[in-house]
């Protein structure tokens, strides 16, 4: 979808519905995605992309074209939600399918969504690497985390992550560097 | 580990790419289905509007006691007062005017005097301040002037009662409870050589 197509797109989509369904076709996997390697958490991952389209949706009206585009206003929204999943401290801890099992879980279907929880937790498990790296991302403050996912896990260049989080270019890179040298030192 | 060596291992980091269909579809129905895109009924409208028109309606019946109502009853007032066959002779005579009404305690109050005493021009903020005759504020350095308050009744649309002032120099030595009210009698019913005014 080129620029002028999605800037129409999100005119209509304020009172249109089909509208609307374009641009969270469009956005779904990239914004649950970037939700999910935050916070590592299937569960919270769908309640906060859940938050962050209800809020896109109410505060459509508001988007201007001018400051923003709209994949950056998207995930603007989607940080402060996972920001304040942060600081609610609503950590809930995964669980695996032999867990379940163990106390007498069965899965129902391919499409019950426990059933569903459980694969995507499978799959999860397999990145290693990435849930040894993200357990250290999450304790460094919020700031760095951020800088950290949007620059290596979402591979936003640094024009697009100082539109996100609305700072200047040159205060993303310091802070990039600095993050980089907080999870050095965690290592 | 060196700080480029982290920029490479985060760099050549496999992230999980994981899907959730019917997390997907079910989150896709409620956007679609949320009251945001409900068209609105001529009720909803009315139960979205009727809050607003009741505080719009209030706001009106206020302003119209509080403003409107008040300054109609000074233009009656006054209007009422100049048409008194007892006020336009006493204009006439000592070549008096009005020179401001006053509301209190539910009554209308109109102030004649020389026309004079409105060059001071300025209203204080003591006494029957709204007059418009103001003196100047010292006593010693005032000018001395009376004239007569009027009591007009705009139910009957007439000057119920007067009261005169007797050498008053500032309008805050005026209060209207040390003034002797006379009734006058309703215009038709008494004769105008009558009435003592004076």
């Amino acid at each position: 979808m080129d620029l002028s197509e999605e800037k129409e797109l999100v005119r209509q989509a304020q009172k249109a519905p089909d509208a609307f369904a374009k641009l969270y076709d469009q956005y779904y996997l990239k914004i649950f995605g970037y939700v999910l390697r935050r916070t590592a958490n299937l569960e919270a991952a769908q309640d906060i992309t859940s938050e962050t389209f209800f809020n896109a949706l109410r505060r459509l009206w508001q988007f201007r074209w001018r400051n923003i585009s709209f994949s950056s206003w998207l995930y603007k929204i989607a940080s402060n939600e996972i920001n304040q999943y942060f600081r609610k401290a609503e950590y809930k801890k995964s669980v695996s399918l032999e867990e379940l099992q163990e106390q007498g879980f069965e899965p129902i279907s391919p499409n019950d969504p426990q059933s569903e929880l459980i694969e995507a937790q499978e799959k999860l498990k397999q990145h290693q690497d990435f849930l040894e790296i993200q357990v250290k991302i999450v304790r460094l403050p919020a700031k760095y985390q951020e800088v950290i996912s949007l620059r290596f896990f979402e591979q936003k260049q640094i024009k697009e992550i100082s539109e996100i989080l609305g700072k200047k270019e040159g205060t993303i890179k310091s802070l990039l560097h600095r993050a980089v040298e907080k999870l050095r030192e965690a290592d | 580990m060196k700080h480029e060596d982290l920029i490479k291992k985060l760099e050549n980091l496999k992230t999980p790419e994981i899907e959730f269909p019917g997390h997907r579809q079910s989150l896709r129905m409620a956007l679609l289905n949320s009251v945001h895109f409900k068209q609105r009924t001529v009720g909803d409208w009315a139960k979205i509007l009727a809050p607003m028109t009741a505080a719009v309606a209030l706001i009106v019946v206020m302003a119209f006691f509080n403003v409107i109502q008040p300054q109609l009853q000074i233009a009656r007032a006054k209007e009422i007062a100049r048409n008194d066959p007892h006020v336009q002779a006493l204009i006439e005579e000592y070549k008096l005017d009005i020179a401001g009404v006053k509301l209190r305690d539910g009554g209308v109050f109109v102030l004649l005097a020389l026309p004079m005493a409105e060059t001071y021009g300025k209203s204080t903020q003591e006494g029957l301040r709204i007059f418009r005759g103001v003196l100047s504020p010292s006593p010693s350095e005032g000018e001395l002037f009376s004239g007569y308050i009027l009591k007009v009744d705009l139910l009957e649309k007439r000057v119920s009662e007067f009261g005169e002032i007797d050498e008053v120099t500032a309008l805050r030595d005026i209060n209207l409870e040390d003034i002797d009210f006379v009734k006058l009698e309703p215009a038709e019913t008494a004769a105008p050589e009558e009435a003592d005014l004076g």
